[in-house]
């Protein structure tokens, strides 16, 4: 999975924290040109794809890639 | 399929002949020649025949009735209504006008042609007075300009509805019909003409694709042009001031384009607007100017004070907003003294003084009895002036 | 590959980030909804989406759809007019719970009761939020807000309950702590037919939040909201303390597919004569004037008593002298207390040319068919003009000018119904003076007068022309 959290539109609410069932997500100390301090992706390998976070956020700051075997030519079968 | 930009009267209706008719019913002959398909109303003396006869006569031509839960309910949804292409309606009385100045506030600046009758009456009760001439035009808060059209006669009730409609589709701004309790309970001779004889303007929809659209955008003191709802072109008609494209955020610039060019299209274009009606005025040495249900005892008048060697002359504004400017300051030019005849303790008598500018005397025959002038008061109010 | 959230195709990307405070629920909703959009792959573009004023009114905004927005509780009479005229345009309103419940109340309860074929989704964040956390009819007894800074004193609308009792098919409620509840609410509530309300409680983290709830933390609120509701299936478990303050969420009504009232998309046309009040407006064509034994103009008042019939003698006789006799004529009448079971009295003005002033001083004849009328009206006929009264209810005073007792009520009641006397007047009226004639009076009746009278009338006019030509002969 690649979680993507879009920092122009985050407002470092926190809701995204909260929800994930694997703290995924943390708050960085980078904080955006609105003002807000912004969440990351710290642990991206142990997200499951629950998408709760990208459905959660109330600023549709976040996307959640998920790679299915097959998408990528190297994919190891 | 959006109507031409110019059309004859629908003959299914249209009730061509010769009628005694209620002034309310007239009206809203003059409705259905016009081609309004969507009218909402609360009850309210004296209006309640208006509201009757559309739900009788709107069906008959697929056309839709609703009666609101009170007047706000009827204002908003003829604003939606007309958003989405309909010509809608409403009718209400003094105390409901009151009720209206948001919606009609949101229809000026989202710029939606909606027609609205006001049969004016007194405070709690059904009597006669011009005391709101001024709701009609500064009621709603904002910038905007208001165009009132005064019919005087049930005929002139069906003539300046359809007036009213083909107005509030050309301009995109709301028209006031300011009907008055005397008239839309009188029943007098209407003359109803054939459908061919009664032409319709309708709003200019737009040729460009959603891309290319700014639902705001129109040449000076012109209407922008129309997009269907909820075909693609993704508009926002909102009450907060917005740019060419409908974007509300704040930009001082837009807002000031934009109520220049809102304001721009009535006020520039008043002269195309505005009609008189110029009665015995060819060798008149004085003139009464009036509107709406005064003008009949003003012509008798004028009849009674030529037979004593005064010649009078009768000017009928037949829209009081925009101020027939021209017209006035013409009249001004041509006689000595002018009477303004009104029902209140005098409102409109100020904008005729305002552009005589002083030119010749302006003295105003008023008064708030719940009743119109009689000619003998008209008589009486002009040789007292005159004395003075 | 994208890394953008691919909902962002539903809004006005330009317009991101939006207005919304961090952690705002409303941001939440917004994200549900363009779900649930993208699961029935549903085209915006092709809605209309409504917002009145406040945070919630500026969801739809930022939408890519036509939006009406910027006045306060007015959305579901714009929607009504935009359903009446264009009933197969998707209809969505976002609508916060100051919007809806507190102004907007009266059009929500209407909406409600008609099956207005909308979607409400109402974002109760328990405030008005927008102009700065006051106190809204949703907010929680005891909350300490902006104007109750002593604790609300007010108990709150259930406003599930509100709307079901007003008629509404389609109610549920969730909150923004429950996602997937939210977005498959709201993809019911775009599939059903009829009034769909989703209300969803949701956090307010600047204002609801730090008054009543001591706390501005999104995760925080989000909790509490989810510990006090329940699903309404737990609620028959549950004992009344542990109900207390929390509020019951779940489906509470999907009634399938009721046509609204006020959405039906196959139009019937009415035609004249299904209605039994249809207005007539059938116009006989205007033959040549009738002969007058008067001079024209007659200033006429008929007067009486209300329940005589004398406003539609009045409108019969200006009818016929428009429509008939090609002449001009205007008539007005008293309203009021005046008119009824006291006096009633109709002016008619008619003459050859227009009219200018329709109320005149001095009247040419008066017609009385009551005492007390007679008293009121005598004083404006000219001592010349023309009295015609009803010889059982009106002794008249000794006069010079011409002067017809009629017994127009003994020849109704001879003919069967005292309320046909108007009609023996017209008769009357007609043959003397030639107003109108008896022929076009006649016609007259036969267009007007509801068949169930007609025989009766056309009877009674005929006998007040009788009376008439008995008085030419020689009279009473």
């Amino acid at each position: 999975m690649n979680v993507h959290v879009d920092e122009r539109l985050c407002k470092g609410c926190r809701l995204c924290i909260a929800v994930c069932p694997k703290q995924v997500l943390a708050m960085s100390n980078r904080v955006n040109q609105k003002g807000y301090t912004v969440a990351v992706a710290l642990r991206p390998e142990d997200c499951i794809g629950c998408k709760l976070c990208e459905k959660t956020c109330p600023d549709f700051a976040i996307y959640v890639e998920i790679y299915h075997l097959g998408d990528s030519p190297l994919s190891g079968k | 399929m959006p109507r031409p930009l110019q059309e004859q009267a629908d003959p299914k209706r249209v009730q061509t002949g010769v009628h005694f008719l209620l002034g309310n019913y007239a009206l809203v002959e003059g409705a259905m020649s016009a081609g309004c398909d969507f009218f909402a109303g609360y009850p309210i003396t004296p209006a309640n025949e208006i509201s009757e006869r559309m739900s009788q006569r709107l069906p008959q031509v697929g056309g839709q009735f609703l009666q609101g839960e009170d007047e706000l309910a009827s204002i908003y949804a003829c604003a939606g209504a007309a958003l989405s292409g309909a010509k809608a309606m409403t009718a209400t009385a003094s105390a409901g006008f009151n009720y209206m100045q948001e919606g009609l506030g949101y229809c000026y600046t989202v710029e939606a042609p909606v027609v609205v009758a006001n049969v004016m009456r007194t405070r709690g009760d059904n009597f006669a007075t011009h005391a709101d001439i001024m709701q009609l035009r500064y009621g709603a808060s904002g910038d905007y300009e208001a165009i009132v059209v005064c019919p005087s006669s049930v005929q002139e009730l069906y003539d300046y509805t359809i007036w009213a409609f083909n107005l509030a589709e050309t301009y995109r701004n709301p028209v006031i019909i300011a009907s008055e309790t005397t008239i839309a309970l009188m029943r007098e001779r209407l003359h109803i003409p054939q459908p061919g004889a009664i032409w319709l303007q309708n709003r200019r929809y737009t040729e460009k694709t959603p891309a290319d659209y700014l639902p705001f955008a129109a040449k000076a003191n012109a209407a922008p042009d129309m997009a269907p709802l909820a075909k693609g072109y993704h508009t926002i008609y909102s009450l907060n001031p917005h740019d060419e494209a409908g974007r509300i955020d704040w930009d001082p610039d837009a807002f000031e384009r934009l109520y220049k060019r809102i304001t721009g299209k009535i006020r520039e274009n008043e002269p195309q607007i505005s009609r008189v009606n110029r009665w015995m005025m060819d060798d008149a040495d004085m003139a009464i100017v009036t509107y709406g249900s005064e003008v009949r005892p003003a012509r008798e008048a004028a009849v009674l004070l030529r037979e004593e060697g005064i010649k009078m002359g009768v000017v009928q504004l037949c829209n009081v907003w925009p101020v027939p400017e021209g017209a006035i300051r013409e009249v001004a030019g041509q006689v000595g003294h002018i009477f303004a005849l009104e029902m209140n303790l005098g409102k409109y008598v100020g904008e005729i003084q305002r552009v005589v500018a002083g030119k010749v005397p302006v003295t105003g025959l008023t008064k708030n009895r719940g009743l119109v002038h009689t000619p003998w008061e008209v008589v009486q109010g002009v040789k007292e002036g005159v004395r003075k | 590959m994208s890394e953008k959230n691919p909902l962002r195709k539903y809004l006005r990307e330009e317009k991101l980030p939006h207005f919304f405070c961090s952690g705002c629920g409303c941001g939440q909703v917004l994200n549900y909804f363009t779900q649930a959009l993208e699961t029935l792959q549903m085209d915006v573009e092709q809605m209309l989406t409504i917002g009145g004023v406040g945070c919630t009114a500026r969801m739809p905004v930022y939408l890519k759809s036509d939006t009406f927005h910027g006045v306060h509780g007015r959305t579901l009479a714009w929607a009504t007019g935009v359903k009446m005229h264009q009933p197969e345009i998707p209809i969505v309103i976002f609508a916060g719970d100051g919007d809806l419940v507190s102004i907007g109340g009266n059009h929500l309860i209407h909406a409600a009761r008609r099956n207005l074929d909308v979607t409400v989704i109402m974002v109760n964040n328990l405030n008005f939020a927008m102009t700065g956390g006051q106190v809204a009819p949703t907010t929680p007894l005891g909350s300490v807000t902006m104007t109750t800074p002593y604790g609300n004193e007010e108990p709150a609308f259930d406003v599930a309950q509100l709307a079901m009792a007003a008629g509404a098919t389609h109610v549920e409620r969730w909150t923004t702590s429950r996602p997937v509840q939210c977005e498959q609410a709201i993809r019911r509530a775009l599939q059903h037919k009829g009034f769909s309300l989703i209300e969803i409680v949701s956090q307010c983290p600047t204002h609801f939040g730090r008054y009543a709830l001591k706390s501005g933390d999104p995760g925080r609120l989000l909790k509490w909201i989810h510990d006090n509701s329940y699903p309404l299936e737990r609620a028959e478990k549950m004992s009344d303390a542990e109900k207390q303050g929390k509020l019951a969420v779940g489906i509470f009504r999907h009634t399938p597919n009721v046509q609204g009232s006020v959405s039906v998309s196959q139009r019937k046309i009415y035609h004249l004569g299904d209605s039994p009040l249809s207005g007539k407006c059938e116009v006989a064509g205007a033959a040549a004037s009738a002969p007058s034994a008067l001079p024209y103009p007659q200033r006429l008042t008929l007067s009486g008593m209300g329940g005589q019939g004398i406003i539609l003698a009045s409108v019969l006789l200006g009818t016929a002298a428009v429509t008939l006799g090609g002449l001009h004529a205007v008539q007005t009448q008293s309203y009021g207390s005046e008119a009824r079971g006291g006096q009633c009295q109709a002016e008619l003005i008619i003459d050859r040319e227009p009219i200018l002033s329709p109320v005149a001083q001095q009247k040419d004849l008066l017609l009385a068919m009551f005492s007390e009328a007679y008293h009121k009206y005598i004083s404006a006929l000219k001592p010349d003009g023309i009295l015609v009264y009803d010889t059982d209810m009106v002794q008249p005073e000794p006069r010079t000018g011409p002067t017809f007792g009629v017994p127009a009520t003994k020849t109704a009641v001879e003919l069967g119904n005292r309320l046909a006397a108007n009609m023996v007047m017209l008769g009357f009226l007609a043959e003397r003076f030639g107003i109108i004639s008896p022929e076009q009076l006649e016609q007259i009746i036969v267009s007007e007068v509801d068949e169930r009278f007609r025989e009766l009338d056309i009877n009674a006019a005929r006998a007040g022309v009788a009376l008439a030509k008995k008085w030419h002969e020689g009279g009473e």
